[in-house]
């Protein structure tokens, strides 16, 4: 092997340049040329060193992997690799979800397709790889192990007498990123005697940090602060009642009246500094604070008639969102999807978190145009991202299959369709040829995610 | 043809999205109408348009018509329809017309590709003998030309020496002298200089291995009738499966292992078959080109009893198959990988021009060193892996011992095919 290597840099380098070996058991003929002579050097020697392989013993095998103690989704593997391969991530986030519940986990054979994504959905997808899968991450040299989200929210279960203690002695020695983390991990089990550690990270000199003590110290009306943002709040609306009608007048606060803890809003164009200051308490006060009694419609057409209304609306749509308040979620929903006309797409921000049946409700209803424009219903569907039901699915088939832009917009909500909505693909549509391949390619995906989530059925 | 596996259709399959399309056509809610014979499968797939398309496979020769207008083969149709076939969900019948029809005409053009063949006059001796040698002395010509151009290549040194163009324009005036096994050889040197780290003593190697192909093709006559044949088909002069006269050797044969691999708009299926009853190994080659299907593709896990033709060799290998038969596949247990090196080293003192062995091994598993994947078997002896990582078939089998079938071809081993199920 030596004397090949020899032999195969002289090749390289050129004979002009550089001498062969001398070979004992090749003798030269005498008068050969040194090129011809390397040739013929390589050729046996490399004809030599095929036949003498006898392979190497420093390897050492990789371990084997640990018994899997839970079931493999077998019927899942051929689905799941077609998902895969078609890159479509939400289907096999969806298949997950239902595996996980299941305790089942992912065929060996596409774990090494699968891990790269487990990267970046660790949370849906770990508890779906196995204990094969962390086998072939750690030989990978993947980085799964639990963030240090999951660390504080376990330590802070386990005792959250002792978290507290520990954050408040750690709290000045932690860099950043981590006292974020561990300020957060707060809210489970947060009680009165969180309060101190809270005040001092709401002094932070890191404004996220800051902001994630607020959202703690205002979510509990106990809280010092949550006191003096109700107090601030209190003087705001204020009730008129003649003999004949009721008015609501609205008295925005200066900002100098704000204490320096509240932040503040990103501007918004036509807004003053009143309006801004009344938009930063009201997003950090519970709309319940409001009491209105529930005739929340009657609240929207009486704060419609005051100069703030729009800065009113800005702050409640925030807070019925950060508390989250669902009877507020949905009125203010209905409000900004009906008055489209003045709040145009405002509705964006609360569809993901309108309720179902009202989200059902005014989706349906667009869609067949009895209420609403279509377009900004499918606009509310889009920004929703939310399961749809079998009858939201096929009136969205129903109402853009012969629409100009339903090429892109059907297979996308293909993703988050009733899978039984395959069923309204069936009736061909006898137009463009363009129309037939959306229904063939929503149907397509329709089928994948139906064999998919029944490919789970067995072990149910 | 036995019944294919699931596994066997996928492998069928042009690419991944038409075995999937393939897979979800094997619903029986796809076909208007569906039956299989013996001889072929068909059915009615329902599309998109207003009448089916017509599929039907030919069972014993793999081969397919549809009239959808994919220009996929096979197409996700007869894909569909092989899935159903392989999982047995197709009841027996009588083809309609229009599959007898096409099967007929197949017969009939099979019928008089034989009758032609057999009508052919054969050249005489001497016509023969003629052609052979104006071509031989063509080659010989050639091969001096080839000959001075590794001496100046090796002369000057590769580093320097001629761009790869410059072995592209050797190897075509190599296919003009008729030698297109030494023109192959000479673009894979050409392709090879200054790529991978080991590029030197694979390049040095390769000239070498070209130089006594060089030197034994000028003294052709000289050697053993074996040696002169795999000098012959070296060069590039096959033979014709019609000009093979050895006795045929009748047994069972496991088909192990396959590989596709493509070169010059050619693709080849390279199968490694072992003889049930002598464990004695075979390779069959099929050729297609551009994108047609191979005449005949043995598939991994499958077997068949069928007459085995050698060709010539001073170490044969390579067979013409006839009169195929399926059977159960079978195959018997590998061994370590001193065993398959053995067989090796045997192969190449006979024939120093064949490119690959199978080597079997039993109970083997995957080890890395630094970025280098190997094979290793149960005394401890370890082969480096060609190609990509092998991480699926670690996933897939959690690194338990497996049983594996790879082409070794002196420096590094092409996994074939592997299994958990020990094969007894």
């Amino acid at each position: 092997m030596k004397t090949f290597n020899e032999v195969a840099s002289v090749i390289q380098v050129g004979t002009q340049r550089a001498t062969l070996p001398s070979v004992d058991f090749l003798p030269e003929t005498g008068g050969e040329k040194p090129e011809k002579r390397a040739l013929f050097l390589a050729g046996t020697l490399e004809l030599m060193r095929r036949a003498g392989v006898v392979g190497i013993d420093s390897v050492k095998p990789l371990p084997t992997a640990p018994q899997e103690n839970r079931r493999v989704a077998e019927a899942s593997e051929a689905p799941l690799s077609e998902a895969l391969d078609k890159k479509m991530t939400p289907v096999v986030l969806e298949w997950a979800e239902k595996a996980k519940h299941l305790r089942a986990v992912l065929p060996p054979a596409l774990l090494t397709a699968m891990l790269p994504l487990v990267k970046k959905h660790r949370e849906e997808l770990l508890p779906v790889i196995g204990e094969r899968g962390l086998w072939l991450a750690q030989l990978q040299g993947l980085e799964l192990s639990p963030s240090d989200d999951d660390k504080f929210a376990v330590k802070r279960t386990e005792d959250p007498a002792a978290y507290r203690e520990w954050l408040t002695a750690e709290y000045e020695a932690m860099d950043w990123k981590e006292r974020l983390k561990a300020v957060k991990q707060l809210q489970i089990q947060l009680s009165i005697h969180d309060e101190p550690i809270l005040e001092v990270a709401l002094k932070d000199r890191r404004k996220e940090i800051r902001e994630a003590a607020l959202e703690l110290l205002t979510s509990q009306a106990s809280f010092k602060v949550a006191h003096e943002l109700a107090m601030l709040a209190a003087p705001i609306l204020n009730w008129k009642k003649s003999f004949l009608s009721t008015s609501l007048i609205i008295e925005a606060p200066e900002r100098s009246e704000l204490p320096k803890w509240l932040p503040k809003s990103p501007e918004i164009d036509g807004m003053g500094p009143k309006a801004m200051a009344l938009i930063d308490v009201v997003s950090y006060v519970p709309p319940s604070t409001w009491g209105t009694n529930g005739a929340r419609e009657k609240f929207f057409e009486h704060m419609s008639k005051s100069d703030y209304h729009r800065a009113m609306l800005e702050g409640l749509i925030v807070a019925a969102v950060r508390f989250k308040d669902q009877p507020w979620l949905d009125a203010l929903y209905e409000l900004l999807v009906s008055r489209s006309d003045i709040y145009k797409f405002k509705g964006r921000a609360l569809a993901a978190h309108a309720s179902p049946e009202m989200f059902e409700r005014i989706a349906l209803k667009g869609l067949r145009g009895v209420e609403y424009q279509s377009d900004l219903i499918v606009q509310m569907i889009i920004a929703s991202k939310r399961p749809l039901s079998f009858e939201l699915s096929c009136a969205l088939i129903d109402t853009l299959k012969t629409s100009s832009r339903s090429h892109v917009i059907l297979p996308f909500f293909a993703r988050n369709m009733h899978v039984d909505a395959i069923s309204r693909t069936k009736v061909p549509i006898e137009e463009h040829h363009v129309f037939e391949d959306t229904r063939l390619e929503v149907r397509n995906i329709l089928s994948l995610r139906k064999r998919l989530l029944s490919s789970l059925d067995s072990l149910a | 043809m036995p019944r294919l596996t699931p596994e066997q259709v996928i492998a069928l399959a042009p690419d991944a999205s038409a075995a999937s399309a393939g897979r979800e056509l094997a619903s029986p809610a796809k076909w208007a109408s569906i039956g299989e014979s013996d001889l072929a499968a068909w059915g009615e797939a329902k599309g998109s348009g207003k009448n089916p398309y017509q599929t039907a496979v030919d069972l014993k020769d793999l081969a397919y018509k549809c009239s959808c207008p994919s220009r996929k083969l096979p197409c996700k149709h007869a894909l569909g329809l092989l899935f159903r076939h392989a999982k047995s969900e197709i009841e027996h019948g009588t083809p309609p017309t229009w599959v007898q029809e096409w099967l007929d005409k197949r017969a009939e053009r099979s019928e008089q590709k034989a009758e032609k063949a057999a009508s052919t006059p054969a050249a005489s001796p001497a016509d023969a003998e003629k052609r052979t040698e104006k071509r031989w002395s063509k080659i010989l010509a050639g091969i001096e030309e080839c000959e001075s151009f590794l001496e100046d290549a090796v002369s000057q040194g590769l580093y320097v020496s001629q761009s790869a163009r410059s072995w592209d324009q050797m190897a075509a005036r190599m296919v003009d002298a008729q030698a297109p096994g030494i023109a192959t050889r000479l673009k894979r040197i050409g392709n090879a200089i200054g790529v991978g780290e080991a590029w030197g003593p694979n390049v040095a190697g390769q000239l070498g291995n070209l130089t006594l192909l060089l030197e034994a093709a000028k003294r052709i006559e000289t050697l053993p009738e074996g040696l002169k044949a795999d000098v012959r088909t070296a060069v590039g002069i096959p033979f014709r499966k019609e000009d093979l006269t050895g006795e045929p050797v009748e047994d069972v044969w496991d088909v192990l292992g396959s590989a596709i691999e493509t070169e010059d708009r050619i693709t080849t299926c390279r199968s490694w078959l072992q003889a049930r009853s002598t464990a004695k190994w075979a390779l069959h080659l099929a050729f297609s080109a551009a994108g047609q299907p191979f005449e005949f593709q043995p598939l991994i896990g499958t077997a068949f009893h069928a007459k085995a033709q050698y060709y010539p060799s001073a170490y044969p290998l390579r067979v013409h198959l006839t009169e195929i038969e399926p059977q159960p596949f079978q195959p018997r247990k590998g061994g370590l990988i001193a065993d398959g090196l053995e067989f090796a080293a045997d192969v190449w003192a006979q024939n120093p021009w064949a490119e690959r062995v199978p080597i079997p091994i039993t109970a083997g598993s995957f080890g890395q060193k630094e970025s280098d994947w190997f094979v290793i078997d149960s005394a401890g002896r370890a082969l480096p892996i060609k190609g990509e990582d092998p991480w699926h078939l670690v996933a897939l089998f959690g690194n338990q011992p497996i049983e594996i079938v790879g082409e070794w071809n002196g420096s590094s081993l092409n996994v074939l095919c592997s299994s958990d199920d020990p094969w007894t």
